[in-house]
């Protein structure tokens, strides 16, 4: 088994410094304490190439790290990258073909203006729907009116979410936005893609998380505490939107999770804490459905009721999900582990769980294309 | 606007495939679609490059196909529209 043995972060948002040099940051006290021990780097990033004018990056982050001789790839799978990259992760861990890995997320989106942004990340969809002048931003707004007319939910759950995602971002020292935002305040926000309004969208923004992953059985030889993977489950579903059935159920968020707690050998209601890929506010409410936290269609009850927010049932996105810690791509689902790894660890501060000890966390590619969900456990 | 059709099974499909989701076939063809009912209607403020400021996109159901396309009109959902293309790509009108 393959644990986190240590992370680190970059204050996500608008950041002066280039892409690499962010990598390098978030990087730079793993190294610092661990160079000789690293023996693969795995990056994941999705968009050096449209932001950066950069290719081969895993490369040039290992020479700037003076880790030049250590292997590396890059994963790229555009919002889901850190999900995959951790499943590489730690299948060369288990596999032994490495022991120590180095795992970077990083992305670099702001300077473009947002028109050019949204056509940059509408590139991962099929051409005869892109062409539609579809936005990844609209396909949630489709999302939530499937989802209000279905279930009959009222527009204010989903709104909800932006304000428990605000809140715990405001506890979140390397979140983008630290400040709390009212109910009123985001039903009278900007809308962007009726019904969705901009404080329930993840803004555009720069930002690294690092992660050492070493074997369990080496975990003493580093810090000694750590979030052990103790199940991976990784599922896709069709890219083509046409070609879906529903669009309030994510297939592959449902097979990913199943998977995941099989191998882990424990049940959802086992978790005590998780981070869900809440790109816009809606699609924390159905993924916290689809991983199983919530019968279908009852998911908005519990975002109304505050069973998700910190203290209740089940604490969903503590770090303030993509919501309000921001949401630099390649970087994502990197920083949804090392959450989830300070919470095992007992090292998050005032967004602390009480006596977390399993974890949950669903990195999620394009719009419903692929997942991976992953199973933790506190180990010491 | 144009989609796919099985020629071996006559599943028809929006997305360009080698082989029929179905069936399995390559002998995929191309034929017109030209009207549906709109399911659900979006109207958009942020749009990607290189479309205009200001559109809805209305999702449509073609005799069982889905598809998007874009409308300057104000839709409902269950209006009957006409699609055809523009420079950009399907657009929609009431009929
Ligand atoms: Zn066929």
């Amino acid at each position: 088994m393959s644990v986190i043995a240590d992370a680190s972060f970059t204050r996500f948002g608008k950041r002066e410094e280039g892409l690499l040099d962010l990598a390098c940051e978030s990087a730079s006290p793993i190294v610092n304490k661990f160079a000789d021990d690293i023996d693969f780097i795995v990056v994941s990033n999705s968009y050096s190439g449209e932001y950066n004018d950069i290719s081969g990056i895993n490369n040039l982050i290992s020479t700037k790290l003076s880790l030049d001789t250590v292997p590396s790839i890059r994963v790229d799978n555009t919002s889901g990258s850190g999900g995959s990259a951790l499943m590489v992760a730690d299948s060369l861990i288990r596999s032994g073909s490495a022991s120590n890995v180095l795992v970077i997320g990083a992305e670099k989106m702001t300077g473009y203006p947002t028109k050019r942004s949204t056509r940059i990340i509408a590139s991962l969809l099929q051409p005869e729907e892109r062409n539609a002048g579809l936005s990844l931003p609209s396909l949630g707004a489709f999302m939530a009116r499937s989802y209000l007319s279905e279930f009959h939910a009222p527009r204010e759950a989903i709104a909800k979410i932006a304000v428990k995602n605000h809140h715990n971002g405001s506890l979140n020292p390397f979140a983008q936005f630290q400040s709390e935002v009212s109910l009123e305040d985001v039903m009278n926000s900007r809308v962007i893609a009726d019904p969705l309004r901009i404080y329930e969208y993840c803004p555009i923004s720069d930002g690294a998380v690092s992660l050492l992953m070493v074997p369990e059985e080496s975990l003493h030889s580093f810090s000694g505490k750590g979030a052990s993977i103790i199940g991976t489950g990784y599922s896709s579903a069709t890219s083509s939107l046409s070609f879906r059935k529903s669009l309030t159920t994510l297939d592959c968020v449902r097979k990913a999770s199943e998977t995941a707690l099989k191998r882990g050998g424990i049940g959802i209601s086992d978790v005590s804490v998780a981070e869900l890929h809440d790109m816009t506010s809606v699609l924390e409410i159905i993924e916290s459905e689809d991983a199983g936290f919530f019968r279908k269609g009852e998911g908005w009850r519990a975002a109304m009721n505050g069973d998700t927010q910190i203290g209740g049932q089940i604490p969903i996105n503590t770090s303030g999900g993509l919501n309000s810690k921001g949401h630099p791509i390649g970087a994502s689902g990197i920083a949804q582990a090392a959450e989830i790894y300070q919470q095992l660890t007992g090292t998050a501060g005032k967004r602390q769980v009480e006596d977390a000890h399993y974890g949950f966390s669903l990195s999620m590619a394009g719009f419903g294309n692929s997942a991976t969900a992953i199973v933790y456990e506190g180990v010491a | 606007m144009k989609i796919s059709r099985c020629r071996n099974c006559d599943a028809k499909f929006l997305v360009g495939r080698v082989f029929c989701p179905s069936c399995k076939s390559d002998a995929i063809e191309m034929i017109d679609l030209l009207e549906g009912k709109v399911i659900e209607i979006v109207s958009l403020v942020a749009t990607p490059e290189p479309f205009p400021d200001n559109y809805s996109i209305a999702m449509i159901d073609a005799n069982g196909i889905v598809l998007f396309a874009r409308t300057d009109e104000s839709l409902k959902k269950g209006d009957s529209v006409g699609i055809t293309e523009d420079e950009f790509g399907p657009i929609c009108n009431k009929i």
